[in-house]
C-alpha cells in the first residue's frame, strides 16, 4: 500500500478516459485520505476540481466518480456499498448516490479506492475492472438490452465471482430521471445518474477483483463486531422491524400519524395502505430475502406476482408507485417496481412525476387517458418514459420541466429540481428542512430525522418541534455525509454514531481519527458540495419546499400544520456557519480546511 | 383514533402517569399494555410516562409482529408473549427501586408484609438481556404462576385481568421489597433478630 495507513485503503485510483479508451492508475496521499475518507468526500472534491461551472451534466466534460470507502469489503457490517457521484441532468447539482449489493465488494478488491471515469465513446462500452487492471470493451451487443439481461450476460462471460452496475433502456435514451442498477434490485437510484452513463455511451462497469481488503487491527475489530452484532440485534428498527419485515415496514406508522404522501401530496393518509403494507408484502409476494455482502439484517425482499418476478418494493418505491398513484393493487405495484427496474428508472422521481401528471390531467392541464390507480396505463406510462415515446418523452424529463411546460409549475412536489421522497415534512418538521437543504434536492438519505420524530432511535425528539430541528438537521446530515465517505448503509446510522464508527475505523485502517474529527470530514464534505452548488448559481432560494408543502392540510393527524420554514432555515444556516444567504462564511470554510478557494 | 383507541389511550395515560409520580419509572422508563380480542395497546419506544400522548400508545396484534412494532416498546415480545400464555388482560412494567436494588441479592422476594406475603406469596426473579425472546419466555413462563416477576437489575412486570389489580399488584410487590430492605437494614445495622409474627 502506497499510503502510511495499515488497511482500508489501497490508495490507489484508475482513471479511464472513455474518447481515447485510456486506462490510468494514479496514488493518493494520505492526507488526502485524511481528508476526504472516500465515496462522497472523493467523488465531491474530484468532481469540484475536474469540473466547469455550468457544464452541460450530458456532455463528454462530466465526470463520474465512483469511490469505495475503507471500510467498504472490510468485514464491517453494511460497508459493502459504494458511491457515484457526478453532475446531475435532473437538477444540475453535484449529484452523489450510493449503491449496496455485491459490486462494491468486487470493484474495492481489485485494488482501487475509486474509479473516475470521463470523456465519451463513440460505441457502446463497458468497463471491466480486475485486479491491478482494467479494460474497456466494446457493449454493442449489450447495447438496447434491460439490467437484469446485462447482468446476467456479463456474469455469464466474466465469471460467477464478479457483479456489476449496468443502465437500462432508459439511461441510453438520456431520461432525467434514470438509475444506475446494481445486483437484486440495488441502485444508484437518483438524479439521472444513468443518463450521464448513457451520454458515455457506458452500459455497465462489472468489477472481478480477488484482493483481500487489509485490516490493520483484526483482532481489535473481531472486539468491535461482536459488540456491532449484539447493538443490531437489540435495536428494535435494525434488529425489529427492519430485520423481520423489510423497509416497507414503515408504511403502516407513516400512515397512521398522517405522513404518507398520498395523490400528489394533496392527502397524508392513503385508505389503502394496509393493502400494500409490509404484511401483505412479506404474506402474499415475498418468495426470499436478499441483501447486501456481510450485512446480518438482509432488508430486501425478493418478490413474485402472478405474471412476474423481481426485487422489493422497498417503502420508497410503495409510497410513489403506490399511495401517490392511489394504487392499491399489491401486485399491480410490485409489477410497476420491477419494470422500473428493468429499465433503470428511479422509482421516487418516476412515481412523482406521474403523480404530477395524473394531476395535470385531472385539471385539463394535459390530455390523456389515464386516472389516479390505472396500474395498466401506468405501466404503459413507465415503459414509454424509458423509451421517450409519445408522452413518455415530458415524463423522461421529470416533474418539474413536465409541470413548467404545461403552465402549471407547482404541481410539481420537488426541491431543486428533484421529486419529494415518502415522508410528508408536515407531519415531521425536520424533514422540511431536511428535504430544503439538501444540496442534491429532496432527499431522506441526507438526514433521515424519521428516526428520531416517529421511531423514537437513538432517541425521540418531538416531531411538530421546531427550535431543536435546525441543530438536528445539520448533525444528522453531518453524520449521513460521513457515512457516504466510509461508505456505509445509512440504516446502521440509528444505532452508530460518530463514536462507535470511529473506532471501526481506526481498527481498520491504523489512522487514529477521533469522532470529532470524522464529525467533520462529513461537515467538510457538506460544505463543499454547497461550494459547488453555490458556483452553478444556486441561491438559497432553491432551499425552499414547494408552496403545496407549506399549505396546511385540512383533514387527518397533520390537519393545519405547516413548519415554520423560514424561522428554520435563517436560524439552519446560522448553525453551519454560513451567511443569511446560506453561502459558508470565510470563517467556517477555513475552520474545515476548505479556505483559500476551495483546494485545500 | 377510534373511540377504542382513544378510551385505552386515556386508561394507560392515568396509570401511566400514577407509576411516574410514584418514581417507579423513570424519564422515559417503562411501559405497560391492555389486552383486547386479537390486539393490544402498548406504550411506544421512549415515550415518558409522565405525559402520555396519544400517539404514544400503539395497536398491535398479539399472535405476531407487525409493521407498528417498528415504534412499540422494545420489550413488546415479552407483552406479546405473557398474553400469549396467559389470559391476562394488563400488563404493567416499571423499574420501581426497592425492588431493583433487592434483586442484586435474592433468587425469589418473599414478602414480608402480610399483605404482600398473602396477595402475592412469592416473586420470583429471573434474568435476561431486556427484549430477548429468552426473557421473554421466562417472564412469560413466571406470569402463568404467579402475579409478578422481577428482572434482575431491571424492574417488575405485574399482569392480571384488569389494569387497577394490576397496578395494585405492582404497588403490592415494590412496597414489601421495601419493606424487607428496611428490615434487613435494621437487622444488619442494630444486629437485631427480627419478631417474626407468629401468625399473618
Ligand atoms: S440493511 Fe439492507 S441495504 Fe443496508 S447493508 Fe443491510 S441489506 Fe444492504
Amino acid at each position: 500500500m502506497s499510503v502510511e495507513a495499515r488497511g482500508g485503503w489501497w490508495g490507489r485510483a484508475l482513471r479511464v478516459d472513455l474518447s481515447s479508451k485510456e486506462v490510468y492508475v494514479e496514488e493518493l496521499k494520505l492526507d488526502f485520505l485524511r481528508k476526504f475518507v472516500g465515496g462522497s468526500g472523493f467523488g465531491v472534491k474530484w468532481l469540484y476540481e475536474l469540473t466547469k461551472p455550468r457544464m452541460d451534466p450530458l456532455s463528454p466534460e462530466n465526470w463520474l466518480i465512483m469511490a469505495a470507502g475503507p471500510l467498504t469489503g472490510s468485514r464491517v457490517y453494511g460497508a459493502s456499498r459504494i458511491t457515484i457521484t457526478s453532475k446531475s441532468p435532473l437538477t444540475g447539482t453535484v449529484f452523489d448516490s450510493t449503491c449496496g449489493g455485491f459490486f462494491p465488494l468486487f470493484f474495492k478488491r481489485a485494488g482501487f479506492d475509486a474509479l473516475l471515469i470521463h470523456g465519451s465513446s463513440e460505441e457502446p462500452v463497458y468497463i471491466h475492472v480486475y485486479d491491478d487492471g482494467a479494460d474497456v470493451l466494446s457493449a454493442r451487443d449489450l447495447w438496447g438490452l434491460k439490467v437484469s439481461e446485462v447482468i446476467r450476460e456479463l456474469r455469464s462471460r466474466h465469471g460467477f465471482k464478479c457483479s456489476a452496475i449496468a443502465i437500462g433502456p432508459a439511461g441510453e435514451n438520456l431520461v432525467k430521471i434514470a438509475s444506475i442498477m446494481g445486483d437484486n434490485g440495488h441502485a444508484s437510484g437518483r438524479g439521472g445518474l444513468g443518463a450521464v452513463m448513457g451520454s458515455k455511451k457506458l452500459k455497465a462497469v462489472v468489477a472481478s477483483g480477488t484482493k483481500r481488503v487489509e485490516e490493520a487491527h483484526p483482532e481489535k475489530l473481531d472486539q468491535l463486531l461482536e459488540n456491532m452484532n449484539v447493538r443490531i440485534t437489540w435495536n428494535p428498527y435494525l434488529g425489529g422491524a427492519l430485520k423481520n419485515l423489510g423497509t416497507s415496514a414503515l408504511l403502516t406508522v407513516i400512515n397512521d400519524w398522517g405522513l404518507l404522501p398520498t395523490m400528489n401530496f394533496s392527502k397524508s393518509i392513503f385508505e389503502g395502505a394496509e393493502r400494500i403494507s409490509a404484511e401483505e408484502l412479506n404474506s402474499k409476494l415475498t418468495v426470499g430475502r436478499r441483501g447486501c455482502y456481510n450485512c446480518p439484517i438482509v432488508c430486501k425482499r425478493a418478490t413474485r406476482t402472478a405474471k412476474a418476478s423481481g426485487d422489493g418494493p422497498e417503502y420508497e418505491s410503495v409510497v410513489n408507485l403506490g399511495s401517490m398513484l392511489m394504487v392499491d393493487d399489491l401486485e399491480g405495484l410490485a409489477e410497476m417496481n420491477y419494470l422500473c427496474n428493468e429499465l433503470g428508472l428511479d422509482t421516487i422521481s418516476m412515481g412523482g412525476t406521474l403523480a404530477c401528471l395524473l394531476e395535470l390531467i385531472e385539471m385539463e392541464a394535459v390530455r390523456a387517458d389515464v386516472k389516479w390507480g390505472e396500474v395498466d396505463k401506468l405501466k404503459k406510462l413507465i415503459i414509454d418514459t424509458a423509451y421517450r415515446r409519445g408522452l413518455g418523452g415530458d415524463l423522461a424529463e421529470g416533474s418539474k420541466r413536465l409541470a413548467t411546460k404545461h403552465g402549471v409549475p407547482e404541481v410539481s412536489v420537488t426541491v431543486k429540481g428533484l421529486e419529494v421522497p415518502a415522508y410528508d415534512p408536515r407531519g415531521a418538521y425536520g424533514m422540511a428542512l431536511s428535504y430544503g437543504t439538501s444540496y442534491r434536492g429532496a432527499c431522506h438519505l441526507r438526514s433521515w430525522t424519521i428516526a428520531f420524530e416517529v421511531i423514537g432511535v437513538p432517541n425521540l425528539v418531538d416531531r411538530f418541534s421546531f427550535y431543536e430541528k435546525p441543530a438536528l438537521v445539520k448533525y444528522t446530515q453531518d453524520l449521513a455525509a460521513l457515512y457516504d465517505c466510509l461508505v456505509m448503509c445509512k440504516h446502521f446510522a440509528v444505532e452508530f454514531d460518530e463514536e462507535p464508527i470511529s473506532l471501526l475505523v481506526n481498527a481498520v485502517t491504523g489512522v487514529q481519527f477521533s469522532k470529532e474529527e470524522l464529525l467533520m470530514v462529513g461537515e467538510r464534505v457538506w460544505n463543499l458540495a454547497r461550494m459547488f452548488n453555490l458556483r452553478e448559481g444556486f441561491t438559497w432560494r432553491d432551499d425552499l419546499l414547494p408552496p403545496r408543502l407549506l399549505r396546511p392540510l385540512t383533514e387527518g393527524p397533520i390537519a393545519g400544520r405547516v413548519p415554520p420554514y423560514h424561522d428554520m432555515l435563517k436560524a439552519y444556516y446560522e448553525v453551519r456557519g454560513w451567511s443569511d444567504e446560506g453561502k459558508p462564511t470565510q470563517e467556517t470554510l477555513s475552520r474545515l480546511g476548505l479556505s483559500g478557494g476551495v483546494h485545500g | 383514533m377510534s373511540s377504542m383507541d382513544r378510551a385505552i389511550y386515556e386508561v394507560l395515560k392515568e396509570y401511566a402517569s400514577r407509576l411516574a409520580r410514584r418514581g417507579y419509572v423513570t424519564a422515559h422508563g417503562g411501559n405497560l399494555s391492555v389486552r383486547s380480542g386479537r390486539n393490544m395497546w402498548i406504550t411506544r419506544h421512549a415515550c415518558s410516562l409522565e405525559n402520555l400522548k396519544p400517539e404514544d400508545v400503539v395497536r398491535v396484534p398479539v399472535d405476531r409482529p407487525s409493521s407498528r412494532d417498528i415504534i412499540a416498546s422494545t420489550e413488546t415480545p415479552i407483552h406479546r408473549e405473557v398474553y400469549l400464555k396467559t389470559s391476562n388482560l394488563a400488563i404493567l412494567h416499571a423499574h420501581p427501586p426497592y425492588s431493583v436494588a433487592l434483586s442484586f441479592f435474592l433468587d425469589e422476594l418473599i414478602p414480608p408484609d402480610s399483605e404482600g406475603y398473602h396477595v402475592l406469596k412469592r416473586i420470583p426473579i429471573v434474568e435476561g438481556r431486556p427484549g430477548s425472546p429468552k426473557l421473554a419466555r421466562e417472564v412469560a413462563d413466571a406470569l402463568t404462576r404467579h402475579w409478578a416477576v422481577i428482572v434482575r437489575g431491571h424492574g417488575v412486570f405485574a399482569s392480571s385481568k384488569f389494569i387497577d389489580h394490576t397496578y395494585q399488584i405492582l404497588c403490592m410487590v415494590e412496597h414489601s421489597a421495601e419493606i424487607l430492605y428496611l428490615k434487613r437494614l435494621y437487622e444488619a445495622s442494630l444486629k437485631v433478630k427480627p419478631k417474626e409474627p407468629k401468625e399473618f
